[in-house]
Parts: C-alpha cells; structure tokens; sequence
C-alpha cells in the first residue's frame, strides 16, 4: 500500500511523494455541505503534459489513479453544492496525508506528485 | 408604458446610481482591519481540533503557529506554515489571492468596477431571447408591461421556469432564483456571501439564501384575454378611404392559480444525487478560464514569487496583532507589483485587477448555479411539505387550499415510493346564505399513490406502475356563477331561472382510484401511460353508479434528440 509524504525540498509545501510507486485513491471529506470533483477537469498529466490513462471517479468525491515512477501535475477541479461547501482533500486511507483545504471560492487545485 | 422605454429607464438608473455606489465602497482601500477577528479566506469550521486544518482560516493557522512555537512543537508548526502558504498561492486557493488584490487596489477596482457593470447590465437589459412580443408565435414566456419584462429577464437567466399549455402560461420555480439575474449581471458585485471577493460589495447571506431554497411558488397566467387596437382618423375621408393611426392596446393577464410550497423535510442530497443534478445541468465551473490568467502571471514569475512567498509567511508570522494587518498590506503591494511585472501591457496594475475582478465575477456565477443544482436536488426528494394554493377558477368562487404532503421511499433501492396529502379548501369569502349548506370550508381531501419502478425489460427502461386513492369530503357544495344570457362554456342548464346567478351541486363524498402503467425508454423519452380511473361522482356529476374511464397516451420529449 503506497502512501504519500510531503515533499520538503518544494518550499511551496505543494508537492507529494507517494512511496512506492502504484495505485493510490484522494477522497474529498466535505467538512459542511457536499464538495465533489468536477470531474472534466479533474486531470494527472505526466512530465510531457499529456493525461495518464486509467483514472476514475469510484464515487463524486473520489479519484483514483495509478502513478509510475517519476513526476506528474495534479489537477483538480471541484463543485460546492451548496455553494458555502467546505472540504478537505484527503489521501483515501487511514490516517491519509492531508492535501489541501477547499473553501467556496478554491474552485481548482494543482500540486505536484513524485513517484 | 411601451417596454422600449421601461427598458431605458432602468438603464438610466442604473448608470446614475452605479458610479455613486462603486465610489462609496471602494474610494477608500480596504485594508485588513478584521484580519483576526472576520473570516479572510476562512472556512467555516467550527470543529477543528489537534493539528491544523487547512481550511481553519489564515488567522486561526497564525494562532496554530505561534501556539505551537511556543510549545516548541516544531512538527505541528510546520503543518501551519505550509498551510498558511497555500493562501497566498493562486494554485492553491486562487479565490484568496484574487481578495488580496482586489483589497489593495480599491481605487483601480471602483473604476473597472463602473464601466464593467454598466457593460453587463446594458446586455441583461436588452437581452430578450426568443422571437420579438410582436409575433404571434413568441417564445417568451410573458412580454408584456412591468412585471412581464422583469419576469421574462428572470425567465431568459435561468431563475424562473415556465411552461405554457393553451392559453395559460405558468412560472415557477424557488425563492433564491429569483435573485440570480441581480447575480449574473452584477460581475460579482452581488453574491452569495460564501464567494465574495469583492469585500464590502453586496452579498446574501448563504443561510437565508438556503431558506428561500426551501420556498417555492408557481403561478398560472390566464393570457386569453387579447388586446385591442384603438385607431383614430388622422386626415379627411378621400374618395372613401381614410387615414388612422393604431394603438395598441396593452395585453392583460388573470392569475387563475398561484401556489406557494414550503419544504418542511428533507433528506440532504447525496454527492450522487447531486453529481447527476450537475450533470443534468450541464454545470462546469466557468471560472477556469479567468483562474488560468492569474495563475499564468504566477507561472511567469515562479522563481521571484516562491521567494515572495517564503518572505510573506516569514513576515506575517513574525508579526503580532497589532501589526499583522500593516504586514500584510505591504506583502499585497509587493505581490501586485511582482505580478504586475509580468503583464507586458503600460495599465499592468488596472490589467492585474480586471483579471481578479474577472475571478470573483466567474465565482459568484459559479455559485448561482451550484445553489440551482443543490435546490434542485433538495426538491427531488421532499419527505414533508406544506402547500397553499390560490386558486381563481372560471366562473367558481376563488378558494384556498392548504395541504400536508408526505413522501417516502419504502425500500433501500428507492423502487418503491408511496407519497399521501392531505388538505383543507375553503372559499375566500362566505358563500351566500342562499345555498343550503354551504359553508367557508369547501372541502376536505384525502390521497395516497404508491409508485413501483419497474425493472428494467429490454428497451423499455423506465417504466411505473402506479396505484392511487383519492377521497373527498365535499361539505359546502360546489359552486358555480353563471349568467342566464350567456352560457358557460362546456355547460349547459336547462330550467334555469332567469334570475339566477350562482347554481350549485350536491355535498357528498367523492372516491376516485386509479391504477397507471406507464412503459417508457429513458434514451429516447419516450413514454406511454396506460390508464384506468374509477370514481363515484365529481364535484359537479352525481352518478348513481361507478364510472370507469380508461385512458391511454403518447409522450415524446423533444429534448432527448438534441442530447447526446
């Protein structure tokens, strides 16, 4: 079971290591209301920008996907219904590392994950 | 009043009173005096306990920090410092960084702010989509005087439905959408609270707007009566023909029912429920396009401002209280300028502001549709409500109803679904003392209709099958006024005295059931509802026996061709 660290070295606090390298699940834990991905721009792009194939949306706020070794760009685009919806995304797992927070006006999220 | 110049008007109005109200909230800036104390970029949670929560607020991570600093919990103060940072990163909350700027620029937002609104609210005015009100085949719902031209604008941005059968047009829809043409051509001046970057500019409190979510109403207008041309000569009879000059007359329109529900439970959409709402809706955030602008500058100074970054949350987490608002004005200023400087055009400041005020527009729009998306999902499933209609009947007394409604779904798998009413009428004003009987309580009423989903049988994929009971108690008789000299349509009376001006039924009970197959395909929508009905009377037939009515229909939406 791969889980995922922050990575230290990006000053920004916005980049990921999931170690080892493989299946992983993010789950958006809506704090009020209901957060769900927008899932058209909901997207991982790999080093040359293009769409890793085979990710999906098991349920409105979950994302699955399955990373390789090296470094892709996490998209993600979200819907608050209603439009007060609070939310934090979430490493789909005991304990799962905390990505970020989604606030009415976050709309979408890019960070950086290694693998 | 001609709607050409309703029109102008408004406009008018508006461009008079627009430069005055934007100067007022943003002559001055706006700086930080509540940072500690108000919800800058804060989330509402109420429940956060342990570590850090990146949807605290700024102010409660700065309290995480230095709480944890002085514990010496350097692991927990970390977890704050990265979070505190993310609001300062347009990738991460974007919205944030838009606030911060439109704050510091406060006299650059005013003016943009000014020519921006007036554009927009020039377009919402004279935007009618349709065909003219002049044509005889108009698509608009009403067009015609004040209150039609206002409702077709509410009708044309999405916050109002209608739907019109013969010659009765009906509206409806809930009590927040009616505000959402106020939202769409306010470029984020007037919002919902949750997405208002543009600090002290109008906003609705979420929690009111989530009760009037809860309000619906419908009205029926009856649009049979026509206007009339008025034309007077203008010059002298020649040679047996004449010149006139036509008025025309306004339209006019009779409310023949109004209802108002109010929904008193229901259970809270599920994110499938609302997925499919969305989706139904076909809702992406349109946002994207205006966040991709802001966080291009960002891209393009990425080195400089992850410098700027680290330096703000150093500065802004080694001030304390009664500094941390002149701290970050200077950390705003020097973000505007970084910013700024990789916008090649000579109005870099002005630009950098339109792109944020840009956001915050794109945002309050984005929000006025995902309220019409969770309102519409919150109405799928109501469990109780309360309905009360108005209703004015042709040639009938007007009376009120007011009816409980429950519904709910009996298996886990939702096929099963029974839904009861119950409800009281009673005419609006005392029925003459001459009928025997009557009185102000017209009626009561009692339903209940059990509905199966029937699964799925080759292409016939959305198919029910419905059972229904329906019991009146007609206990003040049914009414109707009449003029000897010109018959009801429909109705006729024989014996009638010449004099006579309301005829009335006989009270009694009225039972009906109904038992309804409708086979249908979800794909192509169509549909064909196969029915039988058996009652004992209505309110103004008395059988001396049980009569049965079969019925049978074709739907077809039109819709299902133009989707996917």
């Amino acid at each position: 079971m791969s889980v995922f660290a922050v990575d230290n070295s990006d000053p920004t606090g916005t980049t990921f290591v999931e170690s080892p390298a493989g299946p992983a699940q993010l789950i958006i834990k809506s704090k009020t209301g209901t957060v769900i991905f927008d899932q058209t721009n909901t997207v991982i792009l790999d080093a040359s920008g293009k769409a890793v194939a085979g990710t999906s949306f098991p349920t409105p706020n979950q994302f699955k996907f399955s990373l390789t070794a090296g470094k892709f760009t996490l998209k993600t685009s979200y819907q608050c219904h209603p439009p007060n919806s609070t939310g934090v995304l979430v490493e789909d797992a005991t304990n799962g590392l905390v990505f970020d927070g989604i606030l009415p006006s976050t709309n979408s999220q890019i960070f950086t994950l290694k693998a | 009043m001609q709607k050409p110049e309703i029109r102008s008007l408004l406009l008018l109005t508006f461009i008079a009173f627009t430069p005055l109200f934007a100067e007022t909230l943003f002559g001055q800036q706006q700086p930080f005096p509540t940072l500690f104390t108000n919800k800058w970029c804060q989330g509402k949670v109420t429940d956060a306990k342990g570590y850090p929560t990146p949807i605290e607020g700024f102010a409660a991570l700065w309290k995480d920090y230095r709480d944890a600093k002085n514990v010496k919990d350097d692991n927990k103060a970390r977890v704050a410092r990265r979070f505190l940072g993310y609001y300062l990163d347009s990738r991460q909350q974007v919205g944030c960084v838009a606030d911060l700027i439109l704050r510091a620029d406060a006299k650059v937002v005013s003016h943009q702010l000014v020519s921006s609104m007036t554009a927009q609210f020039v377009t919402a005015v004279e935007k009618q989509a349709g065909s003219s009100v002049a044509s005889s085949g108009t698509t608009n719902a009403i067009s015609k005087n004040l209150t039609s031209s206002l409702l077709s604008l509410a009708n044309e941005y999405g916050a109002l439905t209608s739907s019109t059968s013969g010659q009765t047009t009906t509206v409806g829809g809930t009590l927040d959408q009616l505000l959402i043409p106020l939202e769409r051509s306010s470029n984020g001046l007037i919002s919902d609270c949750a997405v208002a970057l543009i600090k002290n500019a109008t906003c609705i409190s979420s929690d009111l707007l989530g009760v009037l979510g809860r309000v619906s109403y419908s009205a029926s207008l009856d649009l049979s009566q026509p206007s009339t041309i008025t034309g007077s000569a203008t010059e002298q009879a020649a040679g047996g023909a004449q010149q006139v000059t036509g008025t025309q007359g306004d339209n006019s329109f009779s409310l023949s029912q109004f209802t108002a529900k109010v929904l008193m439970y229901a259970y809270k959409p599920s994110a499938s429920d609302l997925k499919a709402e969305s989706d139904a809706e076909k809702f992406t955030p349109a946002a994207a396009s205006k966040i991709k602008e802001l966080r291009d500058l960002q891209d393009a100074v990425d080195e400089k401002w992850e410098v700027w970054q680290n330096d703000a949350k150093d500065a802004l987490l080694a001030a304390d209280e009664t500094n941390i608002a002149h701290v970050m004005d200077v950390q705003t200023q020097k973000l505007i300028q970084l910013l700024s400087g990789a916008i090649s055009k000579s109005n870099s400041e002005e630009e950098l502001v339109s792109i944020a005020l840009g956001i915050a527009a794109a945002e309050a729009n984005d929000a006025t549709t995902e309220r019409t998306v969770y309102d519409k999902a919150l109405w799928k499933k109501p469990l109780a409500s309360f309905e009360y209609d108005f209703n004015t009947p042709a040639n009938q007394p007007t009376n009120s109803t007011f009816r409980l409604i429950y519904g709910q779904s009996l298996n886990k798998s939702k096929s099963l679904k029974i839904t009861a009413n119950g409800a009281a009428s009673i005419y609006d004003s005392q029925p003459s003392s001459s009928i025997p009987g009557a009185s102000r309580l017209r009626d009561t009423q009692f339903g209940a209709e059990g509905d199966y989903t029937i699964p799925a049988v080759g292409m016939l994929n959305s198919s029910l099958l419905s059972m229904a009971y329906y019991f009146q108690d007609q206990t003040s008789p049914a009414i109707l006024n009449v003029t000897p000299s010109s018959p009801l349509s429909g109705i006729s009376f024989t014996g009638l005295s010449s004099s006579a001006t309301q005829v009335f039924t006989q009270t009694g009970h009225i039972h009906l059931g109904q038992v309804k197959l409708t086979l249908g395909n979800s794909s192509s929508g169509f549909s064909l509802p196969i029915s039988v009905t058996a009652s004992n009377r209505t309110e103004l037939v008395v059988n001396n026996k049980i009569s049965i009515r079969p019925q049978i229909g074709i739907s077809y939406s039109f819709d299902s061709l133009l989707s996917k």
